[in-house]
């Protein structure tokens, strides 16, 4: 893709990420730059378009680039694992980017009464009212989706492929079950219900009618039966199938109530739950009742703006002080390195331990925390070549012709230290992942309505029992490290100077 | 030059050879070091019965010795011996228990630093005999210590006849001034117990030794019951001789001499691991009605096992007869999902579950009142109808517990029946914060005043998974009412930390209830919410149990009432105004109550035909179960070959309370 072309797309992405925030919809992808607030935002925004005019007006034909940047780029796409990898790794962050799209609860088209909507772009809510529900707070698209189908009126809803917020989105899995021959079944299933079922009023079914604990099939052990109004008005017990005792509390009345029963019988699945198509939690539900590949995403989200934080912060910081230290050496050095050394001494666990105890951390607040002990690693290896590249022939020449310092910073030294920073970046990245995960595995992390992969790991480390929970979260952590270690260690052999090396 | 193979070995071996001897040496030096009984000469051998004799000298008033000519003559004494008898007859004596406690104790003292701990209840409050105890199914009181009662005509002293046969496991008999002692060690400065320090003076006005097994205690002023003040157990004196300045690290592993079934032997704590009690096989109550069916099994071994999952395979295994948990927090997944295991199936493990009448931990949700827009009814009562309590409830607790209708559930005839909570209603909750001014929406449902400040509020829990998973619940119920809660999950520590400190806004906590009667001085009373700052302006007075920060003069006056009630009528009639005007108030939302208690235990574990008793806390509290080791064989053996009872699961529900 030319410069030119380049810079059309951004032009045209910072046109229209503008123009759907001022009309207030929040498409997925364009909704990007004002993650961080609108201020930020917009300033990110007039990057871009300046950026994108530059291109456009100033660029050449083809891309410009060094001999040296040409070989390292062709060096790395030769070497196929990473740059699979890569491409795998830019996919899944441009999954991650169509957030509602995919992962959400709110549907992505909805036809009522003749006329569509798309709840998904607003960034209000639209309230149950609208839809014929009785409550003024958002709509539960999925039970809109549901009531459609019963109701057969033509009204329609289309969810996303996973229907499920990553955040606080803990719905009550009903199943319904099948009686043949006498027996309840769960659907599909070939031996006779051990659990609990109920039915509900046909005309208000929120409410239970009675609920009997059942065993391979049959009615066996305690029921109890409430009326319309939500009261307990009978209770027995059953053994095997026959009612061995019955006590009601209504005077009678109760007997009166059994007609008005719906004729299905249904199942509470408590959580975690497993895995079912049916009910589309793909990847099952975890202790509290959330679907587990939505909190996947939504952790794959966190862990995708915590990298890009982290790395910016890291490397500004390790440019500025590296940079410092590096270029001035003498004591600016001699007292940088000390304060340095002082601060890498303070233990960060604790420090996490106490700040996390005290204050409930958002990402943000977790993300600097862990860059203001990360960033004495990029330092110091900035500060070891920004040292070696000014003992260079060019920086002493830049110098006798009388360039200034920032100049000779800025221009000369600091474009051929990038390759190390390119190199650090991706084993940055792997290390935030990890760290992020290992304080919300310790509990010290995120609070507990934002997802996380590190809380998933630790629900399903307790809860052995349900295994789709740990081996989720396991999977989707060791694929993505072994990708992003795979392309760091592309990069750094593609940065290699030397064609060969031990690693070869 | 060759040297000989015998040569060279023998050049070898004298060189190996004074190594080796050091290292012999080394050894023998560890062995026998580790060997000898090293003597501890950390505490001297002291005789305190000089100082102990000059204090009761010293304190007349407090300390009275006085003849049996002194009795008042009018006293109608009171044997309690014609109430039911407890435990089953068919009990056999004999059998080892195997049980789990979670931590190890930290020392066996019961008074003194870390005395209070969660061990004590297994050697020392259930077991220990008072002046008095409670009959588990009649709640009256049945003789202990004592053998004889009566109450003075002004119901402020408790008289009490020693009986004779009464004695400590090692043989000493109980006496008098073993009472005394109690006195002394609970007022001591050496025990270093600050509660009791201050309970004692404020309670108790005197005692008074009428001989050697009769004796009185008075009070400062008139309680509904004197009888449950008074209650008390004797401290053995000559177990106490070296009770001195050095008490908490002399004391730390000395087991005391009991009155109780039940006695730990030096050799059976095995610190970390385990602790032993043996059953004390002359104890003098053994053939005494009340007690000869109970206290049964021969030998209690307490295994420390950290963890619930733990626990649960080996008790699946047999090494330990009974699995329940303390203070009702069995989580439900356990019962449910975990119990259908196939010895459950085959009837060698039995499931009971047993309604019990004891007061319940008032679980509530706090509002704190002193901070902005909590101040406000409408607000208050709008938030009680936006707690999804019933959802929890049945989702994250199984149904198990019931819906708590209000702060002081458990009290029996103390607690108001006409007492309702607010159940979760969205719609009913908007109402009432439209009424406080509440009426727009903001883009994220939650509702916003006319200045644009938003309905949102921090709820503090505890850092449990039943507590996080409620709270998540708790979240998203609240945001259909447009209420926004911020979770903060904390470790119980500083959880009860923010909430003395008042600087909640809810907070989710439970203090332990303890019979018979509601407490609401500390709760609601205005001297816990409120003192004087150095400019004169008041601010939340901290480290005190006020967390809805209650302060209305008219409810303090009725409290004050209360507390000095001087019958149980007038108790119950204030108690219930007092109750009812707390719940008017809407600052505290009751949660849920846990009705009975659920245990697994192996089918060899056996226990009388109506199951337990109804003041029960938890099963092995009334200890009217035996071990039947006839029936352990045969499990066994049907273990071994394979052969099934039948499952056995029952429920235990003559004392439910019925809806």
């Amino acid at each position: 893709m030319s410069p030119k072309k380049t810079g059309l797309l951004l032009i045209v992405f910072a046109s229209f990420a503008g123009l759907f925030r001022a009309l207030g919809l929040l498409v997925p992808v364009f909704k990007v730059p004002f993650l961080g607030g609108d201020l930020l935002g917009l300033i990110l925004l007039l990057i871009l378009l300046g950026f994108g005019l530059r291109l456009l007006f100033n660029g050449q034909q083809e891309w410009q680039f060094s001999p040296l940047t040409l070989k390292q780029i062709k060096r790395f796409r030769s070497l196929k694992r990473g740059y699979v990898s890569f491409l795998v790794l830019l996919g899944l962050t441009g999954v991650a980017a169509l957030d509602n799209a995919i992962v959400g609860k709110r549907a992505l088209v909805v036809s009522y009464a003749g006329q569509l909507s798309f709840p998904f772009l607003k960034s209000g809510f639209i309230p149950a009212k609208t839809f014929g529900f009785d409550s003024e707070a958002e709509t539960d698209y999925r039970e809109l989706q549901s009531r459609c189908r019963m109701q057969n009126k033509g009204d329609w809803v289309l969810m996303p492929l996973v229907p499920f917020a990553a955040k606080l989105d803990s719905p009550s899995i009903i199943e319904p079950l099948e009686m043949r021959e006498g027996l309840l079944y769960r659907p599909g299933s070939d031996h006779g219900l051990d659990a609990t079922a109920y039915k509900v009023f046909a005309t208000n079914p929120a409410q239970k009618r009675q609920e009997f604990q059942f065993r391979k099939g049959v009615r066996h052990g305690d029921f109890r039966g409430w009326n319309e109004a939500g009261e307990h008005v009978e209770k027995g017990r059953y053994e095997k199938g026959q009612r061995v005792s019955y006590t009601d509390y209504s005077e009678g009345k109760a007997a009166a109530l059994e007609p008005m029963a719906h004729a299905e019988w249904k199942r509470l699945v408590y959580p975690p739950s497993e895995p079912s198509v049916t009910h589309r939690h793909f990847l099952g539900t975890n202790t509290n009742g959330q679907d587990v590949l939505a909190m996947l995403f939504g952790g794959w989200q966190q862990a995708v703006v915590a990298a890009v934080l982290f790395v910016t912060l890291v490397f500004g910081f390790g440019i500025l002080v590296g940079g410092t230290l590096g270029y001035f050496g003498g004591w600016v050095d001699i007292i940088g390195q000390r304060l340095i050394e002082i601060w890498s001494v303070l233990p960060f666990l604790f420090i996490v331990a106490i700040i996390s105890s005290l204050i409930t951390p958002s990402l943000i607040i977790l993300v600097s925390v862990l860059a203001a002990f990360g960033w004495m690693g990029t330092t110091s290896y900035l500060r070891t070549a920004v040292f070696k590249e000014k003992a260079r022939d060019y920086v002493a020449a830049a110098r006798l012709l009388g360039a200034s310092t920032p100049r000779i910073i800025f221009r000369q030294v600091l474009p051929n230290v990038i390759a190390i920073l390119v190199t650090l970046a991706p084993f940055e990245i792997a290390g935030v992942i990890t760290s992020l995960a290992a304080l919300d595995f310790l509990g010290f992390g995120l609070p507990p309505d934002e997802p996380s992969w590190g809380r998933l790991l630790h629900e399903g480390v307790d809860n052995f029992s349900s295994p789709w929970i740990v081996s989720s979260a396991f999977a989707a952590m060791a694929s993505v490290l072994i990708l992003v270690t795979f392309v760091g260690e592309a990069v750094r052999e593609a940065f290699d100077p030397k064609k060969f090396t031990t690693y070869r | 030059m060759k040297t000989s193979p015998s040569a060279v070995l023998k050049l070898q071996l004298a060189q190996l050879l004074p190594a080796a001897l050091k290292a012999t040496l080394l050894i023998c030096v560890i062995f026998l070091t580790a060997c000898s009984d090293s003597e501890d000469t950390r505490f001297p051998p002291y005789d305190n019965t000089s100082e102990v004799e000059a204090e009761w000298k010293s304190k007349p008033e407090l300390y009275q010795f006085k003849t049996l000519a002194d009795l008042p003559a009018d006293l109608k004494w009171q044997t309690g011996l014609d109430e039911p008898e407890i435990g089953d007859p068919a009990a056999k004596k004999g059998g080892t228990f195997n049980y789990d406690m979670p931590n190890f104790p930290p020392t066996l003292r019961f008074i003194g630093p870390e005395g209070s701990n969660t061990f004590r209840s297994e050697h020392y409050d259930n077991i220990e005999m008072a002046t008095l105890a409670r009959h588990p199914n009649t709640d009256r009181w049945i003789p202990c210590i004592a053998k004889d009662w009566a109450i003075s005509a002004d119901r402020k002293t408790a008289f009490y006849k020693i009986d004779p046969d009464a004695s400590y496991s090692d043989g000493v008999k109980v006496k008098a001034e073993d009472f005394f002692m109690n006195f002394y060690v609970s007022m001591s400065k050496h025990a270093k117990d600050p509660f009791k320090a201050d309970y004692f003076p404020k309670e108790f006005k005197s005692i008074t030794k009428y001989d050697d097994l009769t004796f009185s205690i008075t009070m400062t002023k008139v309680n509904p019951d004197p009888l449950l003040i008074a209650a008390m157990n004797p401290l053995p004196r000559h177990f106490f001789r070296e009770f001195t300045d050095d008490f908490p690290a002399r004391y730390q592993w000395r087991k005391m001499p009991t009155t109780g079934a039940y006695d730990i032997l030096p050799e059976d704590v095995k610190l970390g691991r385990s602790i032993s009690l043996n059953r004390v096989k002359s104890w003098w109550a053994k053939d005494k009605k009340y007690y000869r069916y109970r206290f049964n099994a021969d030998r209690l071994v307490y295994r420390m096992i950290s963890t619930m999952d733990k626990a649960f395979e080996l008790f699946r295994q047999g090494k330990i007869d009974h699995f329940s948990s303390s203070a009702q927090l069995l989580p439900p997944n356990f019962w449910y999902d975990r119990g259908d295991v196939p010895e459950l199936l085959n009837g060698y493990i039995e499931r009971y579950s047993f309604y019990n009448q004891y007061p319940r931990i008032p679980r509530c949700l706090f509002i704190n009142q002193s901070r902005p827009f909590l101040n406000q009814l409408d607000i208050r009562e709008g938030l009680h109808h936006a707690f999804d309590i019933e959802k929890v409830i049945s989702v994250v607790l199984r149904d198990d517990a019931v819906r708590m209708q209000s702060a002081f559930s458990g009290f029996g005839r103390f607690t108001n029946p006409n007492l309702k909570a607010r159940a979760y209603n969205p719609a009913k909750a908007r109402e009432f914060f439209t009424k406080a001014g509440f009426t727009k929406a903001g883009q994220d449902g939650v509702l916003m005043n006319a200045e644009g400040k938003r309905l949102s509020f921090t709820l503090s829990l505890g850092n449990m998974p039943l507590y996080s998973q409620a709270g998540l619940i708790w979240k998203e119920g609240a945001l259909k009412a447009g209420v926004d809660l911020q979770i903060e999950s904390l470790d119980f520590t500083q959880l009860f930390k923010k909430g003395a400190e008042k600087k909640h806004d809810l907070i989710l906590a439970g203090f332990g209830a303890t019979p018979p009667y509601p407490e609401f001085w500390q709760f609601y009373h205005s001297d816990n919410a409120y003192e004087k700052a150095a400019d004169g302006s008041r601010k939340p007075k901290v480290d005190t149990n006020n967390f809805t920060q209650t302060a209305d003069p008219e409810l303090d006056k009725i409290i004050d009432q209360q507390r000095e009630a001087p019958n149980e009528d007038e108790m119950q009639r204030l108690s219930w105004i007092l109750e009812e005007k707390a719940q008017q108030q809407a600052s505290e939302i009751p949660t849920w109550e846990v009705p009975l208690f659920r245990y697994f235990h192996w089918r060899w574990l056996r226990w009388p035909k109506d199951g337990n008793c109804k003041y029960t806390r938890e099963a092995l509290d009334s200890f009217v179960w035996w071990i039947d080791d006839d029936i352990k064989a045969e499990t066994l053996e049907a273990m071994r070959e394979g052969r099934s009872f039948g499952e056995m699961s029952r429920v235990f529900d003559q004392y439910q309370n019925k809806p």
